[in-house]
């Protein structure tokens, strides 16, 4: 079963992440703050991480750099309510997958969600 | 007369015994010679005519003792025998060999005696031819001869013994076969001591047998040897009989049996050879089907003997050999067969498991009694071995051959002086000189003018003594000049040098080569050197084995500071591209792949710089080693990622950005759609834009002006305008559009268009118009009341100074950028609720029949409600923020408006158990103000106060959560009455850092789960009591608590002027 994280502040996010991303089959876990997202990614492995850059208690940067340090296989999406360039970009050079800018719309999400699987299907068979 | 006839008696006597011994004398049966002493003949009888061969006349006055008959011994003896004879001796016969007259050999005994006749003496010989008595006696001394050597050379051991048992005979085997030293030492000794005590009665009864006559077969004894060591023999016995029959002896046969016993034994053993044979045997039967192998056939070939035996010939060589041998082995079987002997022929034969192995193979026949064919045998050696010493030596050989033919060396000799005195004909290839030509010349007449003086000390050196070689140039017959070397020794005579011996070798060639060679060294060296790429050689075990001097512009390490280092240890490779450096390295040795790869090295002094690296596999010296080329590319690079970030950023930037940006070529086409924006602003994209018209995109009152628009940017470069575009939903935003006409790389004329959103400016512009309206009409009471009062206007300007930060923050409340961040943070969160859970309803309601709005989905349509509701918030909070309100001012009282506000927030107090205490001054004045917008703000601190509290105290701790409320009058330095509201909680605080921020809209610290707010709260209450002309000031201490003081003017005709 393909793990998920979903991280954001947004209740209305994480419910509406969450029915859609178990509908696709993964599994999810959906976490609101800074401080319980660090303790779970250090604890947990999951395959794929979205975070959302704007925490309540800290930087979702910081949580993408925590993973990289833990050498975590998950794929990295970024949720960004406003993008901030060199935001972007240390994300992207820390490793990030994907992001996807709010307001987003369902095709938007499947699109990279298409991209993922592709992506973890190459990683299997290697 | 008497005496005549006495005298005639006497004669007729004389006469008688004359003619009587006459006949005696004639007729004897024997010669008789009559010669006087000196020897001559006077006389002899017709008989030894016969005798001698000579006719008596031939033999009368011949001198007898130097007859032609005599051989020159017998001449002497009968000399030596007359002397005696002369002397009175008796006479004394003589036995000699003589010659007839005929030739034929004949043996004569002869017998001389003195006659004396008066004072005559003579000698009378009698001769007996004795030939035939001579002959016989001869043969039977040559057949005893025979038989004695008959007996002594016998394989068998023979002895011959007396009637007593002595032993007179016996032949060299018997002496041997006891132990003796020779015959002689047996001969009289008793045959019994030579037989076992234990077999005398047994010897004796044998004896006494054969001499009996009985034939008897033979027996086995144990003998005796000389040292008393016994010896199986078998002995047979035969009678020796004398001449008239009698026995006289016995002859014993031994047959030593010991020999015999071993042969037996050693029979028995040939099947152990044939077993133990190295060779491998075949035995074929004359119908052609094989009988017999040996084991080393088995071992040789891995075929079991079970199953081949009994297989024809045919059958098995098809099986042992390729076709093309077996045609080989069936001729030597056929010539063998018709008697030819053939030598062994070498061969390969296929062994069970299809090896070939070189074998020789021969054919030999068995043979019977009668010389008849039964079995053929066929004996195979296994040569791989031999072959292979074979093969070394056939190449040890060809070396040598090699050598010898390519020797090409000239021999000479020179004497003291220098002169030539030998050299080898070669000479002549070597210079052109005929050795006559040479030969008797000073050698320095040969020699290339510059290199004789060194030749010559050379010359001397080898003259006292020393060998040396050197190496100089000679002037050849046609003037052409060529490289020899000599290797001289001196030649000594007597301890005394005498000349000069050597060798010369034509190293012309060499030479001519080992200059081509510097001269090529010296050109790759300087290309190696000199290259402006980096070169590196690497031995296989990762040393540096040369590098150029370029070196210390990649890595700032001198070449010296590199060659013979360990390349990795050099630590110039980072961490980073120390395994793919590795790889790359591994590849190159072990796969010979050169994959050109770049990578950041470390310089010595530790930056790093990128380059080019490309390494291959060369063979120097049969050592292979890595060559590796290094580029610096680091400006390349640092361009390249500058490059790549810099797209990075325009591309991020332009998909992001806020304002719309299209790009259409000549034919109005789109060629440029920044999508996201598209999405966000018009709701819809790329796809939809193209298919649509201007008039369907634009407002239709704006189409006039922006079909001026177009020829305007053609004409000038550029055109600007305000548009109003329609968006998916068939409403209209409000754009501000710039237009340019540039020619890009390719010299097209394309058509950039920038669409900025200014709706907002639009509606603020609006409504600031009217805010100016107000103002300037405020500014002209003012100006009137300020005339009147110059110096209260000089105290409000002070005061302004005085309130300079906070003028700076209303600047920033100003800014509408900051204000359009935050909102468009704060709005896009629920907005992307509302998306996601109405696109989830929508595809659920598709998917399903029956819909309960209790079940999710369907419960979302409730967020979606409540995110509305936020939104609608926000958008209120953002009008009061932006729009300054100018409502109406009543005195009220303040103690009134903060119970209110109190009560409005007690379910908060009693959920979060806060304690509220108040401490309000009931005797302060009313005060001038928008009692709901003054409740907003009191109601916005006291909020935060109880989310300070409750993030330091948590939700169940009692009495230590504190909020003071107090009411006071205030005067300022310029006796401005306010009335002062303070409100102090013991919460957690605001860091200092964050002290400055918090009036800066939509700035909060608290976490969704906690706030209410978007964080514009502060920054409205600010706008609030400014609006009042009031203050607001905040104090707190991280973790200890907050005291917020608001100051409201308590009299109206105070103002402060802002912009």
């Amino acid at each position: 079963m393909t793990e998920v994280l979903v991280v954001d502040d947004e209740e209305s996010i994480c419910k509406g992440l969450r029915w859609i991303l178990e509908k696709e089959g993964f599994n999810v876990t959906t976490i609101m703050d800074f401080k319980s997202a660090e303790n779970i990614i250090k604890k947990e492995d999951y395959d794929i991480y979205f975070i959302d850059l704007v925490l309540p208690g800290g930087k979702g940067i910081d949580l993408i750099r925590l993973i990289k340090e833990l050498d975590k296989k998950g794929i990295v999406i970024i949720i960004t309510g406003y993008p901030s360039l060199p935001t972007l970009v240390d994300s992207i050079r820390l490793g990030t997958y994907d992001y996807l800018k709010k307001p987003f719309f369902q095709n938007e999400l499947k699109k990279i969600l298409g991209l993922i699987r592709t992506h973890l299907k190459d990683i299997s068979s290697h | 007369m008497k005496m005549e006839i006495e005298k005639e008696i006497l004669l007729v006597k004389l006469q008688h015994s004359e003619q009587k011994y006459r006949s005696l004398f004639v007729n004897a049966p024997y010669s008789i010679v009559i010669f006087d002493t000196t020897g001559k003949i006077l006389d002899c009888n017709p008989i030894s005519e016969k005798i001698f061969g000579f006719r008596s006349e031939e033999l009368i006055g011949q001198n007898y003792l130097e007859l032609k008959n005599y051989p020159p011994e017998i001449g002497l003896s009968l000399k030596d025998r007359l002397s005696k004879l002369f002397s009175g001796d008796a006479a004394e016969s003589i036995v000699g060999q003589v010659t007839k007259a005929n030739g034929k050999p004949a043996w004569l005994r002869s017998k001389t005696s003195k006659v004396q006749i008066g004072n005559d003496i003579f000698f009378q010989s009698i001769i007996q031819d004795i030939t035939k008595e001579k002959e016989v006696e001869l043969k039977l001394k040559e057949s005893e001869e025979l038989y004695k050597t008959l007996l002594r050379t016998s394989p068998d051991a023979i002895t011959v013994g007396d009637m007593k048992g002595n032993i007179i005979e016996a032949s060299e085997r018997t002496a041997e076969i006891h132990g003796f030293d020779n015959v002689k030492e047996l001969l009289g000794l008793s045959a019994f001591k030579l037989i076992d005590k234990a077999d005398h009665e047994r010897a004796t009864k044998k004896l006494m047998e054969t001499l009996g006559g009985q034939m008897t077969g033979p027996e086995e004894f144990t003998l005796l040897k000389k040292d008393q060591t016994k010896f199986s023999a078998e002995l047979m016995g035969n009678v020796l009989r004398d001449a008239s029959g009698k026995p006289k002896g016995v002859i014993i046969a031994t047959r030593d049996v010991t020999d015999r016993k071993i042969a037996e034994h050693k029979l028995n053993q040939s099947k152990v050879i044939t077993d133990n044979l190295k060779e491998a045997l075949m035995l074929f039967e004359m119908d052609g089907s094989l009988s017999f192998v040996n084991p080393a056939f088995e071992k040789l070939t891995s075929y079991e003997s079970k199953e081949i035996l009994g297989k024809v010939g045919l059958e098995l060589g098809s099986l042992f050999f390729e076709s093309k041998e077996l045609k080989n082995i069936m001729e030597v079987y056929d010539k063998a067969l018709q008697g030819e002997e053939i030598p062994a022929i070498s061969i390969y034969f296929k062994t069970k498991s299809g090896k070939k192995i070189p074998i020789e193979f021969s054919v030999s026949y068995v043979k019977n009694d009668t010389d008849k064919v039964t079995q053929i045998l066929n004996v195979i050696t296994d040569i791989t071995e031999r072959k292979e010493a074979e093969d070394k030596i056939r190449q040890s050989e060809k070396k040598f051959r090699d050598l010898v033919e390519n020797i090409n060396e000239v021999i000479y000799t020179v004497d003291t002086k220098g002169i030539l005195t030998y050299i080898s004909p070669t000479v002549e290839s070597f210079i052109g000189y005929h050795p006559i030509e040479v030969i008797g010349h000073p050698f320095t007449e040969f020699i290339y003018n510059e290199d004789l003086p060194s030749l010559s000390k050379s010359f001397q050196s080898i003259l006292s003594g020393q060998s040396a070689s050197s190496e100089y140039r000679v002037n050849t017959k046609s003037g052409e000049i060529r490289w020899m070397r000599t290797s001289s020794q001196p030649i000594f005579s007597e301890d005394r040098v005498v000349g000069v011996q050597g060798v010369l070798i034509d190293i012309t060639e060499e030479v001519e080569a080992e200059e081509q060679l510097k001269e090529s060294e010296l050109k790759f060296r300087h290309l190696f050197e000199r290259s402006p790429l980096t070169n590196v050689l690497i031995s296989m075990d990762g040393v540096v084995v040369d590098c150029n001097s370029s070196i210390e512009r990649v890595f700032g390490f001198k070449k010296e500071e590199i060659v013979n280092k360990d390349f990795l240890k050099l630590n110039v490779i980072p961490s980073q591209y120390f395994n793919s450096t590795i790889e790359h390295f591994r590849n190159i040795v072990q796969k010979g792949l050169t994959v050109p790869f770049e990578l950041q090295v470390r310089k010595k002094d530790g930056s790093l710089i990128w380059v080019f690296a490309e390494g291959s596999l060369v063979e120097l010296a049969d050592k292979s080693m890595v060559q590796v080329v290094l580029q610096d590319i680091n400006d390349r690079k640092l361009a390249e990622e500058k490059l790549r970030e810099s797209e990075e950023k325009y591309r991020l930037i332009s998909e992001n950005a806020n304002d719309l940006i299209i790009v259409h070529n000549q034919n109005r086409e789109v060629e440029y759609l920044n999508e996201i924006t598209a999405q966000r602003l018009l709701g819809y994209g790329y796809d939809y834009l193209k298919t649509q018209s201007i008039q369907e995109l634009f407002h239709p009152d704006d189409i006039p002006q922006l079909q001026k628009a177009m020829p305007e940017a053609f004409e000038k470069g550029f055109s600007a305008g305000e548009y109003r575009m329609r968006k998916s939903d068939g409403s209209y935003i409000w754009t501000g559009t710039v237009t340019r006409v540039f020619q890009d790389e390719h010299k097209q004329l394309k058509i950039l268009t920038v669409a900025r959103d200014i709706s907002e400016r639009k509606a603020l512009e609006e409504s600031r118009k009217n805010y100016l309206h107000d103002l300037e009409m405020e500014v002209e009471n003012k100006t009137h009341e300020l005339k009147k009062d110059r110096d209260e206007l000089q105290k409000t300007l002070e005061s302004l100074s005085s309130t300079q930060e906070r003028l700076i923050q209303s600047e920033k409340l100003a800014s509408i950028g900051l204000l359009a961040a935050g909102v468009a943070h704060e709005i896009n969160n629920p907005l992307t609720g509302i998306i996601s859970f109405a696109q989830i309803i929508y595809n659920e309601i598709e998917e399903r029949q029956f819909v309960d709005l209790k079940e999710m989905p369907f419960s979302f349509l409730q967020d979606i409600v409540k995110e509305g509701k936020r939104i609608s918030t926000i958008v209120e909070d953002l009008l009061t923020f932006a729009r300054p309100d100018p409502g109406k001012r009543i005195n009220v009282n303040i103690s009134g408006i903060i119970r209110s506000s109190i009560s409005l927030l007690l379910p908060k107090i009693h959920n979060s158990k806060v304690v509220v205490k108040q401490e309000l001054d009931e005797n302060l004045p009313e005060v001038p103000i928008n009692s709901q917008k003054i409740q907003q703000v009191l109601i916005n601190v006291l909020q935060n106060s109880i989310a300070a509290l409750d993030e330091k105290f948590g939700h169940d701790e009692e009495k230590l959560k504190n909020i003071l409320i107090q009411t006071s009058l205030f005067v300022n330095n310029e006796e401005n009455r306010f009335c002062k509201i303070t409100i102090i909680d013991n919460g957690q605080g605001i860091r200092e850092e964050n002290l400055p921020k918090l009036f800066d809209p939509f700035f909060t610290t608290k976490s969704f789960s906690q706030k209410h707010g978007v964080g514009l709260g502060l920054s409205i209450s600010y706008g609030i009591i400014k609006d009042h002309n009031g203050e607001i000031q905040i104090k707190s201490t991280w973790r200890k608590g907050t005291e917020v003081d608001i100051l409201l003017p308590l009299e109206k005709n105070k103002i402060h002027i802002h912009n």
